[in-house]
């Protein structure tokens, strides 16, 4: 599948989310050696700095740096990877400051795994 | 209807109806909600119980969940699908954790539209151990939400207060 050589990065704080996402995007082809983990907002900032990736996703709750704080540390240091926002924040105005801040896409937890596929599909094809 | 009871209907609506959102979505399982109690302390009855902080401009309150301890394996199991005894302990706590900030996050969400406020979710925490108690807000109740889900019980509980 054409996505097998796609480097991700999950941002989440939580292990289980972050073996939850790895398995769906293992299911739309991605392979388990390109997906990397970042456990709080200033480890992914960290690690795409040294790293170049084509798809993040990124969690907004996190301890140390939060998502939306590390998503506008890695516009401002011109990372153009695109990044969805996979986060419990809900409210209409979170989407809205995200999308403002540079996020491409953003999906609300809880999702359905078919929601996760569809919306990393979409985003792969819009930047390809 | 007084306004407390007004805020009560209010949150426990919100907080059933995020519930139910996580478990069907995220853990393919159906949950009946069978009795909401309002009570001044709160024992654990589960065997590990994760809290969540929440603060607004108008009001402060937490959250938590609490389950027995095989329960919680299946439910961790199902989110991950994997079988209930591959869950370890250090598994087992993460998971309850995610568990209660999606579903605190949901009736977040659902409470920020209908009161127009910003409410901020802290980082959750977990307690694990038989019959640990927990303390809620100064001046706010306990509302305990007891839910079932495969024949097991697990509560819900929230305590907030909210200046009006
Ligand atoms: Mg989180």
């Amino acid at each position: 599948m054409e996505n097998t050589n796609l480097k991700v990065l999950i941002v989440d704080d939580s292990t289980v989310m972050r073996s939850v996402l790895t398995d769906i995007l293992k299911r739309i082809g991605f392979s388990e050696q390109n997906i990397m983990g970042a456990a709080n907002g200033q480890e992914g900032v960290d690690t795409v700095a040294k790293e170049k990736f084509d798809l993040i996703l990124l969690d907004w709750n996190m301890p140390v740096k939060d998502g939306f704080t590390a998503l506008q540390e890695m516009r401002a240091s011109g990372v153009t990877t695109p990044i969805m926002m996979v986060t419990t924040e809900g409210e209409r105005m979170r989407v809205v400051e995200a999308i403002k801040a540079g996020a491409n896409n953003y999906l609300v937890k809880p999702f359905d795994a078919n929601d996760l596929e569809e919306k990393v599909q979409q985003l792969l094809a819009s930047v390809s | 209807m007084t306004a407390s009871k007004t805020l009560d209907a209010t949150l426990v609506n919100a907080f059933m109806e995020s519930a139910q959102s996580v478990y069907s979505k995220m853990l393919s399982t159906e949950i009946q909600l069978k009795e909401v109690k309002a009570e001044k302390e709160f024992s654990g009855t589960g065997d590990i119980s994760a809290l969540i902080g929440i603060t607004g401009p108008d009001g402060e309150g937490m959250a938590g969940i609490s389950f027995p301890f095989e329960l919680a394996n299946q439910l961790v199991a199902k989110l991950m699908y994997r079988e209930a005894h591959m869950i370890d302990q250090a598994t087992r706590q993460d998971g309850v954790a995610e568990i209660l900030n999606m579903v605190a996050g949901a009736a977040k969400s659902i409470l920020s539209e209908k009161f127009d406020a910003t409410y901020k979710l802290s980082v959750p925490s977990v307690i694990s151990g038989k019959s640990h108690s927990l303390s809620g807000v100064k001046g706010a109740p306990f509302l305990i939400m007891i839910f079932s889900t495969e024949g097991t019980e697990f509560q819900i509980y929230i305590s907030f207060k909210k200046e009006d």
